[in-house]
This record gives structure tokens, C-alpha cells and sequence, in this order.
């Protein structure tokens, strides 16, 4: 039997295995399949609650397999303090989620589909904050990327929701390749890509020239992923996705991926300015834009998706400023923050379910009709706030000795709590305005059955109110070792003990001021979409314009590039060639040295001869004439071979030259009349080119003479075609004995094309 | 053993020269047989000149340093006997191409898997030349098999001038060539071009240029794509599958020699300008694609911004670089081919249209997932083969410091994530509607298909074997 307590791949295995196997339960019972699955999940919370005390002890277990071990890739899993929290929440949120969506897809015929891609993605994260391989890593990595995809664009049929996957697909890709980047740097740097040998080596990394590189990339995939400024704007459009994908990817855990990244690369690149900085501005800024956002928005899933990335701008900004007390408070806050937001998302579900709106300007009074739906959003509502006893309050409490303890905290202390005082009424908002505000008009809720509704709302609300309540060693067994393994002295996580006056103080006011904001929302605020003067800042306009730019460009690009017009693509090859040659030419310019030496008289005459007649085939306005100047060229060139001392080059030429205008002429009765195809500016245009590349081709061509690097061949011919040729005549000698095969082969070749010319000739009789 | 293997080295290159006499003179000479296909004896040539290529080791230079047999071509050559042979059964089960006229369309074939032969063997300037003629005339003339259809006339004439106007570039450029070093050998030019330092100086860069462009015509890199998509669009879809794998890696196995010939190409500064069209190439091949409604067309595109990124290995000009390009190939060519024949399962002769596909997956959910794997493999997501084919690539190109090439490279997968996914969205995701085509359940083609994505899996997870075949051929050459 495998030994689970050192085994960490096995749960993998049987977490992907599921989703293959469980189209097999469907017929049975839709709405149960659920229970069924969340099995799994279940065995796997308890299997991982069983390293709690172990880990806590110091154990570190460890699993490899040798995979592709050239590459530097292993099947490398480990678990430590900090992934085994992660892996609590994956598990155990999961398993909630599961029974929620069997009730809340109910007899939806997809339903295969969905659960097939939760347990995908389930499977993936946990390998992701399980896995030792970088590389390894960075594909579990993608895999919820793509999961997340698919559940996003769930409900394809409506184009809103087709367009928000692609969105998060584009930018969590995006930020993929980025990490990819950076972990193939990071194994160049270390010289592995086993995760525990990469965290080792802060001075090697640090020091080294490719950091900034590597914690910029690093950091770009884990904002994308997390959704911070400026890559947040796929998370509230990530509201598509069915309310059971929200609750789970979209706070509890996909999002916290790159909260995971960064919190598991802190030992070995964190602490630096460069680290400080990226994420208190991208953390602060995510933190309050999101508060304020959330503050306007009227869709409860919308008010919740604003407060989660403000939260996780939270979480950036504490990790960003480090240290044993703002860790501790970071690690508490995503704990109680997945527990309370994934409620607060399932309570919105059952709303959506039942009401089938989430619209709070129709919801009142749902207390009556679902009381413990309501409790359960009360409860997990005040931990959001931060009411004690909650875990919630003691999060918020950490948060703020460890800005109030710190130099020169108040400042940064002030910014979060005016965020925390915008998060207050958003919480109020959500948890109680819809069931306790009572209102005119209003449907009455349908009753509601189904103990999947509510189990998992319940649960996890408890949880937040038991732990905060109960003086239990989760600090010292979860938090602390977490704080740890992530190189910190350990953390000052305090649960159910009372700091000082002053935080208390501050929470208290914290409250207050929530409160008159949430009255005065709800008093003096229009429920209509109100965006708030910070909307105008949407990197979301810039990704669409973006895409339709892209777009309209590929269009443009593609109708003028590949137009259809041969003349077009020569046009862009001659261009392409001399600003290659342009740009050659410019890094040479003090060694430009033109040698007109060995130019004689007839040379500049037959030049200018080649020159005029070219410029008259242009100009010519008849065929005939046309072809007429061009066989002047020809000729040009003849005169050329027959003056440099090649008589057969120049007797091939005539003959060639001879065939060629027998061809065009024949050709002259099938064209069309002479007409004008193109404009001035065209023949302008083309014209400058050709003028341009010419000059260059001549300038280079008269620089080369200088580079002339070995001995001509002509020599040879002069000093053997006696003994070797055994001819007087060198001309001879070279035609029928040194280039014997030569000649053969333009003798062939024309014998070939005169047949062709000769028979063009007969079917012109004909 | 020097003497006597090269004759057998040749024989494969014989019974090509064989097969062509035999389809193009025979077939016509005796008017019954053109109602018997040749293709299973074609098949059965091709088969044993696979074989032949597998019996031999070593590396020769035979016909006075024109040509070299060696790991290197025998490997290439393999690999288009196979395509050919998969090609061969595509235009069986493709109703594009008018059988009548296989005696024809089949000397084409084996005329231009000659010319690959001496593509991939060549390392003299001249041979690559007349290599270079001998793929390009069958292929214009394949491309224009249609004769009745007006487009694929004007696809085939165009390819043929812009072919003319590439060799006549690439010749102007190997006089120069032979001008400044007094020799068509490619190991002798790199010696004499590095030799007196002409790098960088406008008429080395101009003689490179030149010369490289007609390579660049065969794999239809930027600036000489033009042809690709008119002609690929043209073409009957076998024709289209074959051209856009076999005479392109036929182009890059003569690159590669061409510039692996000397040990001292790093120095020449080349990995500049190829990175320059790598970037090019992948960007326009994309940007193009990513409008383009027709699958065929499409499917050109995708074919130039692969060329892109297999440059990319290239550009890095050093071995991890090489063996990055040698492990993409199958993997390429797996993909590539992949959906090329589920394309001809689709398509049916005539439904090109992406709309045409719209919810095949209720139709034919076997198909539309092989399909999956090669679209989802061409992207270059994990856990596909194209996936840890391009990481390859990414590597070599970040090795060399090319970090504008590998930016360009990554903004460039992004891209194609979403011409490709649309692709996927049009199958699985949309409802079938009344231009949906009605395919018909063939195992046949089915099974292959499966025989080409399935490995695509299994090597996106285990590439091992993939990767020690890629060591193998930088170790032989």
C-alpha cells in the first residue's frame, strides 16, 4: 500500500482521476452527484489536517520522481507550512463547493462538464503549491489558467461571458510566459530548477545581474494572476463564470496562486527596494481602488469581486513590507478571507438560485423567507467587517500593530484603515442590507430546499466565528511555521488575545466610520451604476481598444501587405534589402573609400549607354519601343563581357539576347493596349526606390573592388592555356577546354530555349 | 566501406529518378494503365527507401563535395518519405484532386522529393540551387493541379514568378558570394568570409541576404511569404499539408548546413538578421491568421509564424539552439499534418469556413478532440508536445540573450492563443446550425489521426525519447 503520509502525488492522481471517471456517477443522481464527489475532497482535508503536527515539528516530506532529468525537470512534490495551509483551503473549500454546485447547477445538462473542469483546476492548484520543480510549477500553473478559462466561459451562449474567459485567458497567459521567463532565468542563475535548491541561493540571486529581470517577471505573472493593478480588471469581469467558480477561483484560491508565488519566493528574492516597491504600489493601489469600486456597485457578486482584489491588494502590500508581524497578519487575512469571502459568494449563489437576481435594488426582506441563509451571511459578514470575536477582526487587528508597530507605519496605517472604512459598508452592504432592509415591492423567495445550499455557507461562517472564539493552537501549528518557511523569526499571529488599546481603539472607529459610510450609501446614493471618478482609470478600456487596435491592424496589415500585387511584394523586398543595406552601409561611414581607378573611358560610355536605356524603357509610351530600349541593355552588356576579356560570355549573351526579344515580341500581339496602371505618386514613389537601391548596389559594388582577397582566375588561364590547353588562342582554349562543360551547357540550354521559340513561332502561324 | 557505401547511399535518389521516369513517360505511354492508381506501389518505394536511408551509417562527401550523406540528410530524408507517405493516403481520402491524373500528380511528387534529397544533402552553393529548382517546379505545378479553377491559376502563376524572381536574387547573391571568396563550398565561404573580416561590411551582408533569400522563399520567411497563403488557399488540401511541412523543413535542413557547416559561425554575426526575420515572420504570419475566416488560409499563416519560430532556434546560432530546431520538427510536423487531415475529414472538399464548423463537437466528438490536441499543441500550451517544443526554442533564444527576439515570441503565442481558441470556440463551445457539416464516420483516417495527436500528448508529458533523437543528430553532425 502507498504510505499517504509521505505521499503527495498519489492525491493528484485520484483528484484527476475523478474528473476522467465521473461522467460514470451522473445518471444516478444529478443533484446528489455532488455529496458524491465532494468524497474526495473530504479524505483529502482530513489527510492534510494530519500534517498539521508533523510539519509543525519541523518535518519536511519530500517525493521524487526523475522525469526528464536533461531538462532539469522532476515529478518533485514537497509540503511545508505554507503550502499545507493553501492545501486546507483547496481541499477544503472544495469540498463545500462541490456539494454547492450539485444543487446549484441541479439538472443543468452540462453539469459533467463543470464538475469534469473543477476537479481539473482542484487538481492542478493543489499541484501547483504542492510541486518542488519550478518547470513543474509553471505548468500546474497554466493548467488552472485554463481551467479557469473554461469555467469562466461556462455559460458560452452568452457572449459576455465568452469574452470575459478570453480576457483572463489573455492576460493570466500573458503573465504565464512571463513566469516561464523567469523560471528559466532563475534555473540559469542557480543551475536548478528544484525549487528548494532555487531558495537557498538569496545571495547568489541577488546579487546577480539578471535579478531585477527575474523579480519583474516573477512579479508581472503573479499580478496577473492575482489580478492587481494594472492587470484587475479580468477579475470583476470574471463574474460570468457560475457564483460556485467564483467562490472557489476566484477568491478562496486561483487568485490566491500569486499571493502563493511570491509568499514561496520571499526567502530568496524578497526584502529589496526593488521587491518593496513593486508591491506596496501595485498592493496599496489594488487595495483602495478596489474598496472604492466596490463601495458603487449594485450586483452583489460585483460589490464581492471589488473587495477581493482589494483584499489581495492587502495581501501584496503586507508581503511587500515584510517582516515577522505584517506576515503573520497576511497570513491570517487570507485564511479568514477565504473563509468569509467563499461564504459570502455561496449566500450570493443561493440569492441568484432562488431570486434569479443578484440585483440589490431588488432584493429586500430575504430574512424571513431564508433565515438561515441570512445567519449565515451575517456571520460571515462580520468577520468580513471585523467584529470581534471573528477571525475577521482578528486578521484586521494583526494588520494594524503591525503598521502601528513599525517606523514610520502611520502614514501606510492611515491609507488601510480609510480602505478598511470603505470595506466595512461594502460588507454591510452585502450581508445585511438585502435581508434585513425591507422594501416595497418584492417577489417572494421561492422556498428554499436542499441542505447543499446551505452547508456550505454555514460551515464556513462557523469556522470563522469558532476560530476566533476558540483558543486554539492554530497559530503556533499553522501560522507560525508558515511565517517560517517563509524566512521570517515566526510570526506575532495572536487569536483570541487582546493587543493593545490602541488597534482596539482603532478598530472600533474602523467600525464606526464603516457604518456612516454604509448609511450614507445607502441614504444619499443612487443604486444606479455608479462608477466613482476613479473608473476613468480602466486599464480594461486599454486592453479593449488595445484588442481592437490589434484587430484593425491585422486587418490593415494583411490587406496591404499581402495585397495580391507581385510588384507590391518586390516593392518590399527592395525596400526591406536596402535599409538592411542602408543601416550596413551608415556603421561603415568613416570607411567608405570608392575606388575608380580601374575604370576606363568605354566603361563610363557603355554605363551611360545601359543607363540612358533604361530609363527610356520606362518612359516610352508603345511595347515595342519599349522592348526595343531594353534590348539596347542587353547589348550594354554584351559590349561589357566582350571588353573584359569575355568573348564566350558575351557570344551566350547575344544569343540569349537574340531569343528574348524574338519572345517578346511574339508576346506583344497577346497584351493589352498600353495603358496606365498606376499613379504618379506610385511610379514616384517606386521610382526613389529603385533609384535609391540602385546607387547603393553601384556604391557597393565599387567598394568591393578593395576586397579583393584572392588571386583572379584569369592568371591561371593565362599562364596554362599553352601547355595544359595546348592552344595559342586563350578565348578557345577557354571555351572548348577549360570551361568545356560550361559552353556544353549554354550551348544545351539554348538549343532548348530556341525550340521553345521556334515552336511558339509555328502555332503563331497557325 | 568509404567506397562502396555512398552507391547505396544514391539508390534511394535512384528509385525516386525511377519512379518519376516510370509515372510521367509509362503512365502515359500505355493509355490502360491510368485506370490503376499507383499509389500502393508508390507507397511500397517510399517505404523501402525508408528503410534503405535506416541501413547506413557514416557521413560521406560524394560528387566532388557537392553533397554529403550523412545522419543529418539521412534523418530528413526519412522524415519526408514518411510525410510523403502520409500525404499519398490524405489524397486518397480527399476528393480535391482528380484521380485520374495520380500517374501525373505522383512523378510530381517523387521529382520533388528528389529536389528535398539534395536539399537536404547539399553543401555546395550550385547544388543547393538546382536542389531549390527541383522542389519549386513540381510545386507550382502542383499547387495548379486544379486546371479549371481560375484561383489556383493565378496562385501558381504568381508563386512562379515570385520562385523566379527568389533564384534569380539567390544567384545574384552566391556571385557575390563567390566573388569575395572564390568558392561555392559552404564550409570554404564561412572560411574566406571570417577570414578577412568582411562582417558587417555592406556587401558581405548584401551577398548574405541574397543568398539566404532563396531559402527564405522555401520556408516563406519575411520578406518572401507573399506566395504562401494564395498559394496554399489554391491548392488542393493534400497538396497544401505537403507543402507547407516538407519543401519548408527541407529549407531549413539546407539553412542549417548552410550555416553549421563552419565551426566558427557564431563570429559571423548572423544572429542579428535571422533573429530580425524570425520576429517578422511570427509577427505578420500571426497578425495575418488572426483575421482570416477561411481554415485553409489560416492555416498558411500559422504555417509562416512557425517558420518564425523555428528560426528562433536558428538565430541563437549555437547547438542548444540546433537541437531546439531538431526537436520542434516532429513535433511540428505531427501537429501540423495532424490538422491538416482532420481538416480534410471536416472540410469535405468544400466547407472551408471556419462558420462551417460551428458545434462539430455533437457531431463528431472523437474528431474535434484529436483536432484539439493539434490546435492546443500548435499554440504551445501545456501538457502538449508544441508546448515543450517552443520552451526549447525560448531557451536557445534566452541562452544567446536575445531578449527582444523572445519578447516578440511570447506577445506572438499570446496572439496565436486567440486565433487557435477561437477556433476551439466555434467547435465546442457554439451550437451546430444548418451550414454545420454532416461528417460521416470513417475509422480509417480516424485511427491515423489519432496516430498523429495522440503522440502529441505523450510527448508534451514524456519527451525523453524525442529529446535524445534530437542529441543524436547534433552529435552525428
Amino acid at each position: 500500500m502507498v504510505d499517504l503520509k509521505r505521499d503527495m502525488l498519489t492525491p493528484l492522481l485520484f483528484i484527476y482521476g475523478l474528473a476522467f471517471l465521473q461522467p460514470l456517477f451522473h445518471p444516478f443522481d444529478r443533484k446528489r452527484i455532488g455529496w458524491l464527489l465532494a468524497l474526495l475532497p473530504f479524505f483529502l482535508t482530513l489527510h492534510f489536517i494530519d500534517y498539521i503536527e508533523p510539519l509543525a515539528q519541523g518535518e519536511r516530506p519530500l517525493e521524487f520522481y526523475s522525469w526528464v532529468p536533461s531538462m532539469g525537470l522532476n515529478l518533485s512534490f514537497f509540503l511545508d507550512p505554507l503550502s499545507l495551509l493553501f492545501a486546507l483551503l483547496i481541499t477544503g473549500i472544495g469540498t463545500l463547493v462541490l456539494i454547492f454546485s450539485g444543487e446549484y447547477l441541479g439538472n443543468e445538462p452540462e453539469q459533467t462538464r463543470f464538475f469534469a473542469v473543477l476537479l481539473l483546476f482542484m487538481g492542478s492548484m493543489l499541484g501547483m503549491i504542492l510541486s518542488n520543480n519550478l518547470i513543474l510549477l509553471f505548468v500546474f500553473w497554466e493548467l488552472t489558467s485554463f481551467a479557469s478559462y473554461l469555467l469562466i466561459g461556462y455559460y458560452h451562449e452568452k457572449q459576455a461571458a465568452r469574452e470575459a474567459a478570453l480576457q483572463a485567458f489573455v492576460i493570466t497567459t500573458l503573465g504565464g510566459l512571463a513566469l516561464l521567463v523567469a523560471v528559466i532565468l532563475l534555473g540559469q542563475v542557480v543551475g536548478s530548477y528544484e525549487l528548494s535548491e532555487v531558495l537557498k541561493q538569496k545571495e547568489l540571486l541577488q546579487a546577480s545581474p539578471k535579478y531585477p529581470v527575474i523579480l519583474t517577471l516573477m512579479v508581472l505573472g503573479s499580478f496577473t494572476k492575482s489580478a492587481q493593478i494594472p492587470f484587475h480588471f479580468w477579475l470583476p469581469s470574471a463574474m460570468q463564470a457560475p457564483t460556485p467558480v467564483s467562490a472557489y477561483l476566484h477568491s478562496a484560491t486561483l487568485v490566491n496562486a500569486g499571493v502563493y508565488l511570491l509568499s514561496r519566493f520571499a526567502p530568496a528574492l524578497g526584502g529589496t527596494e526593488l521587491w518593496f516597491w513593486f508591491l506596496v504600489t501595485a498592493g496599496g493601489g489594488t487595495l483602495i481602488y478596489g474598496a472604492w469600486m466596490a463601495l458603487f456597485q449594485h450586483d452583489l457578486k460585483l460589490i464581492l469581486a471589488y473587495s477581493t482584489l482589494s483584499v489581495l491588494g492587502a495581501l501584496f502590500f503586507l508581503l511587500g513590507l515584510g517582516g515577522d508581524a505584517a506576515i503573520g497578519a497576511m497570513l491570517l487575512l487570507l485564511f479568514a478571507h477565504a473563509l468569509y469571502k467563499a461564504a459570502l459568494f455561496l449566500v450570493a449563489g443561493v440569492i441568484d438560485h432562488q431570486m434569479k437576481t443578484r440585483d440589490l435594488t431588488r432584493l429586500a426582506g430575504l430574512a424571513k423567507k431564508m433565515p438561515w441563509v441570512a445567519f449565515a451571511a451575517a456571520l460571515s459578514s462580520l468577520s468580513f467587517i471585523g467584529l470581534p470575536p471573528f477571525l475577521g477582526f482578528w486578521a484586521k487587528e494583526g494588520v494594524y500593530s503591525a503598521l502601528l508597530g513599525r517606523e514610520g507605519g502611520v502614514p501606510l496605517f492611515i491609507f488601510i484603515m480609510s480602505a478598511n472604512v470603505l470595506l466595512v459598508a461594502s460588507g454591510l452592504l452585502v450581508g445585511f442590507y438585502p435581508f434585513w432592509h425591507q422594501f416595497k415591492q418584492h417577489a417572494g423567495p421561492r422556498h428554499l430546499r436542499g441542505l447543499g445550499f446551505l452547508l456550505g455557507p454555514l460551515l464556513l461562517a462557523l469556522f470563522g466565528l469558532f476560530y476566533g472564539v476558540v483558543e486554539s493552537d492554530l497559530p503556533q501549528k499553522l501560522f507560525n511555521p508558515a511565517g517560517l518557511a517563509m524566512g521570517q523569526a515566526g510570526t506575532a499571529v495572536q487569536i483570541g488575545h487582546w493587543q493593545g488599546g490602541t488597534e482596539l481603539f482603532f478598530s472600533a472607529l474602523t467600525l464606526l466610520l464603516g457604518g456612516c459610510v454604509f448609511v450614507w450609501r445607502v441614504n444619499y446614493l443612487s443604486f444606479r451604476p455608479h462608477l466613482g471618478p476613479l473608473a476613468a482609470l480602466t486599464p480594461q478600456r486599454l486592453y479593449f481598444t488595445g484588442f481592437q487596435y490589434l484587430k484593425r491592424f491585422a486587418l490593415w496589415l494583411t490587406e496591404h501587405i499581402q495585397n495580391g500585387y507581385l510588384r507590391f511584394y518586390l516593392f518590399v523586398f527592395f525596400l526591406a534589402l536596402l535599409l538592411l543595406e542602408g543601416w550596413a552601409w551608415l556603421r561603415l561611414s568613416g570607411d567608405i573609400q570608392l575606388d575608380l581607378s580601374g575604370i576606363r573611358g568605354w566603361d563610363w560610355a557603355i554605363a551611360f549607354l545601359i543607363a540612358s536605356a533604361s530609363l527610356a524603357t520606362l518612359f516610352v509610351r508603345r511595347f515595342l519601343f519599349a522592348i526595343l530600349s531594353l534590348s539596347v541593355v542587353g547589348v550594354g552588356v554584351i559590349f561589357l563581357f566582350a571588353l573584359n576579356g569575355a568573348p564566350d560570355l558575351a557570344c551566350t549573351q547575344i544569343l540569349v539576347e537574340a531569343q528574348l526579344l524574338v519572345l517578346l515580341v511574339l508576346l506583344l500581339s497577346k497584351l493589352p493596349r498600353y495603358s496606365k496602371v498606376s499613379s504618379f505618386w506610385v511610379h514616384l514613389r517606386d521610382g526613389i526606390l529603385s533609384a535609391a537601391f540602385g546607387g547603393l548596389i553601384t556604391l557597393i559594388l565599387l567598394q568591393a573592388k578593395r576586397e579583393q582577397h584572392f588571386s583572379s582566375i584569369s592568371g591561371y588561364f593565362k599562364a596554362h592555356a599553352l601547355d595544359l590547353g595546348k592552344g595559342a588562342n586563350m578565348v578557345n582554349v577557354i571555351l572548348v577546354d577549360f570551361r568545356g562543360l560550361d559552353t556544353l551547357g549554354e550551348i544545351t540550354v539554348l538549343t532548348v530555349a530556341g525550340i521553345g521559340v521556334f515552336s511558339l513561332l509555328k502555332l503563331k502561324i497557325k | 566501406m568509404i567506397n562502396t557505401l555512398p552507391y547505396l547511399a544514391l539508390i534511394p535518389s535512384h528509385l525516386l529518378v525511377g519512379l518519376a521516369v516510370l509515372f510521367f513517360f509509362i503512365g502515359k505511354a500505355i493509355p490502360g494503365l491510368k485506370r490503376f492508381s499507383p499509389a500502393p506501389f508508390f507507397f511500397l518505394v517510399l517505404l523501402a527507401a525508408f528503410i534503405l536511408e535506416g541501413l547506413q551509417e557514416g557521413s560521406h562527401s560524394i560528387f566532388f563535395e557537392m553533397m554529403e550523406v550523412d545522419s543529418f540528410s539521412r534523418m530528413f530524408n526519412q522524415i519526408f518519405f514518411l510525410v510523403s507517405a502520409l500525404i499519398l493516403f490524405m489524397i486518397q481520402h480527399s476528393g480535391e484532386m482528380d484521380r485520374g491524373n495520380d500517374w501525373e500528380n505522383f512523378g510530381l511528387l517523387s521529382t520533388l522529393l528528389l529536389g528535398m534529397m539534395f536539399m537536404t544533402g547539399a553543401t555546395h552553393l550550385l547544388m543547393a540551387v538546382i536542389a531549390i529548382e527541383l522542389v519549386s517546379l513540381p510545386s507550382y505545378l502542383l499547387v495548379a493541379v486544379n486546371r479549371k479553377d481560375f484561383a489556383s491559376k493565378e496562385a501558381s502563376l504568381k508563386y512562379v514568378l515570385f520562385g523566379s524572381f527568389a533564384t534569380g536574387i539567390m544567384l545574384y547573391g552566391m556571385s557575390l558570394l563567390f566573388g569575395l571568396t572564390g568558392s561555392l563550398v559552404f564550409s570554404e565561404i564561412w572560411k574566406g568570409l571570417l577570414k578577412v573580416e568582411l562582417i558587417n561590411s555592406p556587401i558581405y551582408i548584401l551577398a548574405l541576404f541574397m543568398t539566404l533569400g532563396g531559402i527564405s522563399f522555401k520556408i516563406a520567411a519575411v520578406p518572401f511569404h507573399f506566395w504562401c497563403p494564395d498559394a496554399y488557399q489554391a491548392a488542393p488540401t493534400p497538396i497544401t499539408a505537403f507543402l507547407s511541412v516538407a519543401p519548408k523543413l527541407a529549407g531549413f535542413a539546407l539553412l542549417l548546413r548552410l550555416l553549421f557547416e563552419h565551426y566558427g559561425i557564431q563570429q559571423a554575426g548572423l544572429g542579428g538578421m535571422i533573429s530580425l526575420i524570425a520576429m517578422l515572420t511570427m509577427t505578420v504570419g500571426n497578425l495575418a491568421a488572426l483575421r482570416q475566416k477561411n481554415m485553409k488560409r489560416l492555416m498558411a499563416y500559422s504555417s509562416i509564424s512557425h517558420a518564425g519560430f523555428l528560426l528562433m532556434g536558428v538565430a541563437s546560432m549555437d547547438e542548444v539552439g540546433r537541437q531546439a530546431v531538431y526537436f520542434y520538427i516532429p513535433i511540428y510536423i505531427l501537429m501540423n499534418l495532424g490538422a491538416f487531415l482532420a481538416l480534410i475529414y471536416m472540410a469535405k472538399d468544400e466547407h472551408f469556413d471556419l462558420s462551417d464548423y460551428k458545434g462539430m463537437i455533437k457531431r463528431a466528438p472523437v474528431l474535434v478532440t484529436f483536432f484539439a490536441i493539434c490546435l492546443l499543441s500548435l499554440v504551445g500550451v501545456p501538457p502538449f508536445a508544441g508546448f515543450i517544443g517552443k520552451f526549447y526554442l525560448f531557451k536557445a533564444a534566452m541562452g544567446q540573450n536575445l531578449w527582444l527576439l523572445v519578447f516578440v515570441g511570447g506577445a506572438n503565442s499570446v496572439i496565436s492563443l486567440v486565433y487557435y481558441v477561437n477556433i476551439l470556440k466555434i467547435m465546442i463551445l457554439d451550437d451546430p446550425d444548418q451550414n454545420t457539416v454532416l461528417v460521416e464516420h470513417k475509422p480509417i483516417p480516424l485511427t491515423l489521426l489519432g496516430m498523429l495527436s495522440v503522440p502529441l500528448v505523450f510527448f508534451g508529458i514524456y519527451w525523453n525519447p524525442l529529446l535524445h533523437w534530437a542529441e543524436g543528430i547534433l552529435l552525428f553532425r
